[in-house]
């Protein structure tokens, strides 16, 4: 039996469904992203749950207790607001010795688990500091230990790094991370970052519209993806237009450039075409004409770490990119060829299935 | 009242490629600071010049300078029960106007629109309705054949005379909250468009009660609003004199009151002049040393000087 | 189902429903004691009449005192807006000796009570031998006004991205026409709503008129005051009806163009 359960919740404003029948379940000490474009309803997901808003339809269970209808007070969740909702008028130890406070912790032993939170999150001489006097990464953390010190079963996380800049922003996710790992708090965050979603997850909700599209660890999420959706969303990909065909046994494939696939699933796909997928750092550039499809170099462009090509092919603009091991291979104008693993290529859903966004944790 | 200078960056000094924008400055100001040191310095001076004239029934304002009606107004007892009053009414009214005014603006910020909107128009929209009208509304209530005096006469509470509350201390508090009570809407009101309601949410989610929310969350975060709209509605009551003088009338006169009757009865303006330059020190005091302890208050958690 | 924490409680609503119902009542039944058809005070029981609307036609001083009011309100409004104008653009854009003194001193006429100003006028015009007339009431009212002017374009000029100026200049244009097409237009809003608030303050104006204006250059308020003096009747309740109507009017056209809390929160 799983620890946290949102069986079929649904909010609707009006005609909208702002979150349309979704259903998860979180294990214990799990660290589980909502992963989505912004207005998904990743915010009223959370806010269910934290009980701030009340579901159109749905439960939420927890430890096979049945939350839904519970106050917020009464649920014990810490939660991390996007803006931190730290309280002005308090001091950073005031601030976080809030919930103790409510919960009648006797002052001696609220001063010892204060410090004890300040330290986790390492701001343990910043105690009399307002907020208006820290920094954002410095508020950020004081939100964190304000949420963990009342040690909650849940930790309910909305776009906790979006107000960080980009260096930080990294810090922070493994910090955070590791945090967590040491507290062993199960953990659910919102977040419209993929990169952050992939990076500190166990697993990853993949949102659209109010509706989980896939959930899975995210190296499926990225490798398998289950439609066109989540293959664009999470990472950057080609999508492709493959024929459908038969082999020489007879068997269903696909025709893609100069290339027959053979893959699983093909069964189900009526005859015509369908949509592939391949990952721009799956594709490789060769001289011309020792790849399976030819084309120019358009443009490139130098990332850092990689270098980003655009090759138009007669299978429309490809996109690749190679690491950086010295000075590029090719420039623009160049004509190439390029080639990929058959076992790289993604068949795509067309329109979500169930079967795929039910996936069970693993 | 609120806010008596604005801030204004200082911008850099001027370097020399621009010295000769030296007296723009003083060319774009320069009407209205010449109209405001005439029209306005010179009659305050005047003013404090004639508080120092004698005075006689028959003779009227005299030649020679005098102090005598400094010392009148600070020792007779006559002069001291009208600002004791004046200072009593006022504070009655501030306290009513925070816990009319506060709520009610805290009521209109959780209101959705269209709600929100209306309301906020319906409570602010009086403060542009003309004082008499809105003090003529009262006398019509609370007069001597007025609604209140009606009800209280079929519920059986007052005897055939009617009942009224003209000329008594209540009636003027409250013509006096109706007509300031929008300054303190618009002042809490100021406060909560810089709340973080998250914060409510978050004490919520750390245990917090509603009521514990509200009053430990909330109420801290509003209350440099609700202290700037004290002053506005201190001040504003402790000179007022519209409606303390058609409410209340002759019998219960207040410091505005009396300064009237001074110069346009008694004719006496030197007396005039006198209380109301006590008047104005009193109300710069009170501003003044009210904002410093406002600003020391909140300065490191909300950064705002309230007043 | 869980408490949505952003709502009002029943008994908040029961507090507004109370605290609106006391906002209004006065003015509610002013407006009902209008249409009485009694010649005294009384609530139109027996029927709504229209006859002390008519009977301020038959008010000629109230309707000299009603045009007085509406000259003077635009008269000193558009003054304290002209001069608020360039002296906002000088103090926020300059740094100069005295710039302080000048922002406090434009700024004083709202800490002043207006009976202290009055008594002021009072004195000062009848020295210099303007006292009563419609210019004195002018000056003064400008006085008193221009705070409200000042603050809305004061704010409307700080609240001013400078960049949009320097962007017309990069573009070609001269001081003179970046200030006419890129500065002024942004300001607009601030100075329209300046210029409005300035004429509410101005047309509602008593403590300070009442030592100012004289039985040949009066006010509607000052007018009004005085008849209350006298006797209270149900003309009174019909002349404040139609400034009510007149206010709540304008009161829309102000909201709808800059927002009343927005111009309020100058107000105090
Ligand atoms: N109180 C509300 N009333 C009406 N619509 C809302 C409300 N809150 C959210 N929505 C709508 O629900 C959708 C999901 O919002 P949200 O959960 O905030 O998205 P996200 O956090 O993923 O950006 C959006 O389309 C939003 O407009
Ligand atoms: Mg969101």
């Amino acid at each position: 039996m799983s620890f946290l359960t949102l069986d079929a919740l649904t909010k609707r404003y009006g005609d909208v469904a702002a979150v349309d029948d979704l259903t998860l379940s979180l294990e214990q000490g799990e660290f589980v992203s909502l992963l989505g474009p912004s207005g998904c309803g990743k915010t009223t997901t959370l806010q269910m749950i934290a009980g701030f808003v009340a579901p159109s339809a749905g439960r939420i269970v927890m430890d096979d207790r049945d939350m839904t209808a519970l106050a917020p007070s009464a649920r014990g969740f810490g939660i991390v607001f996007q803006s931190y909702a730290l309280f002005p008028h308090m001091s950073v130890a005031e601030n976080v010795g809030f919930g103790l406070e409510m919960r009648k912790v006797p002052k001696s032993e609220r001063m010892r688990q204060i410090d004890e939170a300040l330290e986790l999150v390492r701001l343990g001489h910043l105690h009399s500091r307002y907020p208006r006097e820290l920094s954002g990464g410095q508020r950020q953390r004081v939100a964190l230990a304000r949420a963990l010190v009342i040690k909650p079963p849940l930790l309910l996380l909305d776009e906790p790094l979006s107000n960080l800049d980009a260096k930080l922003r990294e810090e922070m996710q493994i910090e955070l991370r590791n945090i967590q790992r040491d507290v062993g708090t199960t953990t659910l965050m919102v977040t419209h970052d993929q990169g952050e979603a992939l990076s500190m997850s166990d697993r990853v909700v993949v949102m659209d519209q109010g509706r989980a599209m896939q959930i899975d660890d995210p190296f499926r999420a990225y490798e398998e993806p289950a439609d066109i959706f989540v293959s664009t969303f999470v990472g950057k990909t080609n999508l492709l237009e493959g024929r459908m065909a038969s082999n020489d046994e007879g068997r269903p494939c696909v025709e893609l450039g100069l290339q027959r696939l053979e893959m699983a699933g093909l069964g189900r796909v009526g005859g015509g075409s369908v949509r592939l997928s391949i990952r721009p750092e799956r594709l490789e550039m060769t001289p011309c004409r020792q790849g399976l499809v030819d084309g120019r170099v358009q443009t490139r462009q130098f990332a850092g770490d990689h270098w980003l090509y655009q090759i138009d092919t007669p299978m429309g603009l490809l996109l690749a990119t190679c690491p950086n091991c010295g000075p590029a291979g090719f420039e623009v104008g160049d004509d190439v060829g390029v080639r990929w693993n058959p076992e790289a290529v993604r068949l795509l859903n067309d329109t979500p299935t169930q079967t795929a966004a039910a996936g069970a944790p693993l | 009242m609120t806010a008596m200078t604005i801030e204004i960056p200082n911008r850099e000094r001027a370097t020399s490629r621009f010295r000769s924008q030296r007296w723009i400055p003083f060319w774009l100001s320069g009407p209205a600071a010449i109209f405001f040191l005439i029209l306005l310095g010179l009659p305050l001076l005047m003013t404090l010049a004639l508080s120092f004239y004698t005075f006689d029934y028959t003779q009227g304002i005299g030649e020679t300078l005098t102090v005598s009606h400094y010392a009148e107004v600070l020792s007779d007892s006559y002069f001291h029960e009208i600002f004791l009053r004046t200072y009593a009414i006022s504070l009655v009214t501030t306290l009513l106007c925070v816990l009319l005014g506060a709520p009610e603006a805290y009521i209109l910020y959780r209101m959705r629109n269209p709600w929100r909107s209306i309301f906020l128009l319906v409570t602010l929209g009086p403060l542009l309705i003309s004082v008499v009208v809105r003090t003529l509304g009262w006398v019509l209530l609370i007069g001597g054949n007025g609604l209140l005096s009606h009800a209280m006469q079929a519920l059986g509470l007052a005897g055939t005379r009617g009942f009224s509350l003209m000329y008594t201390h209540t009636g003027v508090v409250i013509a006096m909250v109706h007509v300031l009570v929008p300054f303190m809407v618009i002042s809490v009101w100021a406060s909560l468009r810089k709340l973080d309601m998250s914060t409510n949410d978050a004490a919520l989610s750390l245990g917090a009660s509603p009521f514990t929310a509200l009053r430990r969350v909330i109420f801290p975060q509003i209350l440099p609003g609700v202290l700037s709209g004290s002053l506005i509605v201190f001040a504003l009551t402790a000179s007022y004199f519209a409606t303390p003088s058609i409410i209340g009338g002759r019998r219960l006169k207040v410091v505005a009151t009396s300064v009237y009757d001074e110069y346009l009865s008694s004719m006496n303006w030197p007396l005039g002049a006198t209380i109301a330059v006590v008047l104005l020190i009193l109300n710069v005091i009170i501003v003044m040393s009210y904002s410093r302890w406002v600003e020391n208050r909140f300065r490191r958690t909300l950064g705002e000087g309230g007043a | 189902m869980s408490v949505d924490s952003r709502r009002n409680g029943r008994t908040a609503l029961v507090f507004h429903t109370l605290f609106v119902i006391f906002l209004m009542a006065p003015l509610v039944v002013v407006i009902l004691v209008a249409f009485t058809p009694n010649g005294y005070l009384s609530y139109p029981t027996s029927g709504f009449s229209l006859r002390w609307f008519r009977a301020i036609l038959d008010r000629p001083d109230f309707i000299e005192a009603f045009y007085h009011s509406l000259n003077l309100g635009l008269v000193a409004a558009t003054l304290a807006t002209v001069m608020s104008v360039p002296a906002a653009l000088a103090l926020a854009r300059f740094q100069f000796v005295g710039r302080d003194f000048l922002n406090g001193l434009f700024l004083s006429p709202l800490m002043i009570p207006h009976i202290v100003l009055g008594v002021a006028f009072l004195g000062f015009f009848s020295q210099i031998g303007l006292g009563g007339t419609f210019a004195s009431l002018v000056f003064a009212h400008v006085i008193i006004v221009m705070p409200y002017t000042l603050r809305l374009i004061l704010a409307a000029v700080m609240g001013l991205d400078r960049e949009t100026e320097r962007a017309a200049v990069s573009l070609g244009a001269s001081a003179f026409t970046s200030f006419r097409r890129i500065t002024l237009p942004q300001m607009l809003p601030g100075i329209a709503g300046g210029w409005m608030l300035a004429f509410i303050t101005s047309f509602d104006e008593l403590t300070m008129t009442v030592f100012v204006a004289s039985p040949s250059n009066t006010t509607l308020p000052v007018k009004m005051y005085n008849y209350i003096e006298q006797t209270v009747d149900p003309l009174l309740a019909s002349v404040s009806t139609v400034i009510i109507v007149l206010t709540v009017a304008f009161m829309l056209v102000l909201d709808r163009f800059y927002g009343l809390d927005r111009v309020l929160s100058g107000k105090g």
